[in-house]
């Protein structure tokens, strides 16, 4: 199963499209019950396998090929779903704001159609079960982070603290609701005893009031106005309602809509639009937004009360602005769907229950531009094949440690044999020390001479033949080599991989003058230079992440004999040396020799990426059985979402992780 | 709607000014930048003082807070040596239904009660909770030196 665990757009079967919408009238078959044990939440937006015809031309850009081994190994997840990407959220800079216009047209409607779908059933569902209005669901389920399973748990618990816990003002749900509960904007009178979810709460919802003119025309409208009087702060002496926003006088046109009859406060439509417009805008929040009212805490956005500002829908853009902002929030909030993390591009991925999926240790997914990340760590490129948390410990050490040590540890070692502190300003590994003239490698710091005269062996940190020389070296100086040993190679490969953009010019122009020295060469026949450096990109992303793996492998407790790690190193130098030989060939390419560099090229390319597939398959299925331990002597964080090893591993213990643990005891 | 509101709030705070506090353009022709002065209150250490702001309203007032700044130096916990003011209600807590004449009052009765547990000087607040006397002595002498009438 040569391309198991594809993940570039390379290995993957693309299938590409543009331009056509989306055709929201087969989305119900988006929403299905997954019925997987241990899953987070129980429906997903899916496509089955049979759905791929039907949709590999609308939307899906990418099947992957491992999705199709149902109940297979599947290394890691590419069972994602890929949405629309068009939709794009403008960045907030500290300079300007975006404009109202760029908003709307960079987002795509017939995306959050999808996710509002799967968002009112699940209100619409919770709202049956708890016999409570719908609007009052939907703010818990947003204070609940869309977690209907711990809304309800608590719910059943304790009521009373559900509602405190989400700002929402007591209300009864087995009774009926009280008498004044007849809204004057509503038309409908409740009966008694008949529960109808998408009446408005007169706790949270908002109420139009009719202008001062005509409040005598209506007994319950001048009960609100005496309310309302009573709790007004401003001196207020005419007969008008007066908007506290605007301070004008409420007309027909822009009447005044009464916050809810907890806090009684009072603005005009145009006011409530405006105060909306700016939170949906420039904070882009739709879960904790409340009454405009100085320190009122009562949450206003439910789907009442928007229609009622938006007058009924009359008001598209707000309508637009609290829909985008509603499902933003959904996304931000669900760890299974995400942004594409790639600056400027609007994609949104899912990835199905990876975490109760224990083949899935690294969620790797590929949005419709090909751009390809992890959705756990929602870090840009992929880290294969190190586990997330690997990762994470990995990014945060290198980060956090202060610049000085990073200093240290990255431009000074000390001479093996006179421990002087030399810094490495340029050249080669081979170093000869000033002072004594000790001769010796910059990477394992073994004398040089055993490094032969071919290439040398330094991808591994051979415990054996530099252990005299490392001996020597004080304990917390051998950690700072050790974590500087992988760092260097990182950091090379990264260097390398930040130049890619660069070396794609550099092959441009190469093809040029290749086709301007002989005619004879077509455009076609040059573009293996052009695979050849996006296979040097993935390899040496492949390799910088797995000498992260190395550094957090700890070989002490499985033993020098583990063939696994032995495996993993092999795989390790034999790519990194081949990968070098391939950037060699790439940059060294004369326009003249094409025709014997085409074979040379095309031959290595297939073979590091056959290496590259091999080392990744080999490191996935090793991690999976949990051949390895790794060192917590970084004090590794298993922060939230982040699984721990245990979690990322099989539960049944497999004959490979039986002899690891009979290695690992004495 | 910005500049109707600004406009309509300069004609309530000229017709009803409120107690100890005044407000207005700080040139007839910019109605969003306005000049404020806050008496020290009586049972404070600023007592006899009289105190400058800056008023900048953003161009989307009332929805986003305007920001307010002591031109004057004040010797207090929740006000720094630039005039930044350390209140609530001038940031996250900011409603469109409040006015400028009510942040003045807020201001003012913060200075009668300085929140010290939550300050932009520590130093100051440290020592307004550990030897008040001389918290008061310094404050009363900073308003003697900065903001004295004559």
């Amino acid at each position: 199963m040569p391309s198991n665990y594809a993940t570039g757009p390379n290995e993957a079967e693309i299938t590409h499209n543009d331009g056509s919408d989306i055709d929201m009238e087969g989305d119900d078959s988006f929403l299905y019950s997954s019925g997987n044990e241990g899953c987070e939440e129980d429906d997903y937006l899916d496509y089955d396998e049979e759905d791929d015809a039907q949709y590999s031309n609308t939307r899906h850009s990418i099947t992957a090929a491992s999705s199709q081994t149902a109940g297979g190994t599947q290394l890691y997840s590419e069972d994602y779903y890929e949405e629309d990407d068009e939709y794009d959220y403008p960045v907030l800079n500290e300079v300007g704001k975006p404009k109202l216009q760029e908003i709307l047209d960079s987002t795509s409607f017939s995306f959050t159609e999808l996710v509002t779908k799967r968002q009112d059933s699940k209100i619409q569902e919770i709202s049956t079960l708890f016999s409570l209005p719908i609007d009052i669901i939907e703010i818990f389920l947003r204070k609940y982070k869309w977690k209907h399973e711990k809304l309800i748990e608590d719910y059943m618990d304790n009521p009373e603290g559900t509602f405190k816990k989400t700002g929402v003002p007591y209300l009864n749900p087995t009774g009926p609701p009280p008498s004044s509960s007849s809204s004057i904007t509503t038309t409908t009178t409740t009966i008694s005893g008949e529960f109808d979810p998408h009446l408005p709460t007169p706790s949270i919802s908002l109420k139009v009031l009719a202008p001062s003119s005509n409040s005598s025309s209506s007994s319950s409208t001048s009960v609100a106005l005496n309310t309302r009087r009573k709790s007004k702060q401003a001196a207020n002496s005419d007969e008008g309602l007066v908007c506290q926003i605007c301070m004008d006088e409420c007309t027909d046109e822009n009447p005044a809509i009464v916050s809810s009859q907890s806090c009684s406060h009072l603005f005009c439509r145009d006011c409530w639009t405006g105060y909306l417009m700016n939170k949906f805008i420039e904070e882009n929040e739709s879960w904790n937004i409340s009454c405009p009212g100085f320190r009122c805490d009562i949450p206003i956005c439910t789907p009442y009360n928007m229609s009622l500002i938006s007058n009924g829908g009359k008001n598209t853009d707000l309508d637009k602005l609290y829909l985008r902002a509603r499902v933003w929030n959904y996304i931000k909030q669900n760890k299974h769907i995400a942004f594409c993390v790639h600056e400027g591009c609007g994609c949104v991925v899912e990835c199905n229950d990876y975490n109760s999926t224990l083949q899935f240790p690294i969620p790797i997914v590929t949005c419709r531009e090909n751009h390809v990340f992890c959705i756990r760590c929602e870090v840009a490129n992929t880290h294969l094949p190190c586990p997330c948390y690997l990762a994470q410990a990995w990014r945060d050490k290198c980060t956090n440690d202060s610049e000085t040590v990073n200093y240290i540890a990255a431009n000074t070692k000390e001479c093996p044999s006179c421990k002087e502190t030399i810094e490495k300003n340029g050249g080669c590994n081979h170093m000869t020390c000033r002072k004594c003239k000790h001769e010796w490698c910059w990477i394992c710091k073994g004398p040089w001479s055993e490094h032969g005269q071919n290439y040398y062996n330094c991808t591994r940190f051979n415990e054996s033949e530099s252990q005299a020389a490392r001996d020597a070296t004080s304990e917390s100086r051998r950690e700072l080599e050790r974590y500087l040993h992988y760092n260097n190679h990182f950091v090379n490969h990264e260097l390398s991989i930040k130049k890619t953009a660069k070396l794609h010019i550099t092959i441009k122009h190469q093809i040029q003058e290749m086709q301007r020295a002989d005619d004879s060469v077509s455009f076609h026949d040059c573009q293996f230079l052009t695979e050849a450096v996006d296979v040097l990109r993935d390899c040496r992303e492949t390799l910088m992440w797995s000498f992260v793996l190395a550094y957090y492998m700890d070989r002490s407790v499985t033993g020098k004999s583990d063939n696994q790690a032995e495996i993993f190193e092999q795989n390790q130098v034999n790519l990194n040396f081949h990968v070098e030989e391939l950037a060699n060939m790439i940059e060294n390419t004369k326009p003249q020799k094409i025709h014997s560099l085409k074979m040379e090229i095309m031959t290595k390319i297939g073979y590091v990426r056959t290496r590259r597939e091999t080392l990744l398959k080999d490191t996935l299925e090793s991690l999976q059985k949990d051949v390895w331990s790794f060192r917590n002597s970084d004090n590794i964080q298993f922060g939230d979402g982040k699984n721990t090893l245990q979690n990322i591993q099989k539960p049944d213990t497999s004959a490979v992780a039986r002899k690891s643990m009979a290695n690992a005891s004495p | 709607m910005a500049l109707k509101r600004i406009t309509k709030e300069l004609a309530e705070i000229s017709r009803d000014p409120p107690s100890s506090c005044s407000a207005g353009p700080a040139n007839g022709s910019d109605m969003f930048h306005w000049q404020a002065t806050i008496m020290g209150p009586s049972d404070s250490p600023y007592a006899s003082g009289v105190f400058f702001l800056s008023i900048h309203f953003p161009t989307d007032y009332p929805f986003k807070p305007p920001k307010i700044n002591f031109t004057t130096r004040i010797y207090h916990p929740n006000i720094n040596h630039n005039g930044s003011i350390c209140l609530d209600i001038l940031k996250d807590q900011w409603s469109p239904a409040l006015t400028i004449s009510k942040v003045l009052l807020s201001i003012s009765s913060m200075l009668t009660d300085p929140n010290p547990d939550d300050p932009l000087v520590p130093e100051i607040a440290h020592i307004y909770k550990s030897d008040r006397a001389k918290y008061e002595s310094t404050a009363k002498e900073w308003t003697r030196k900065y903001a004295s009438k004559s």
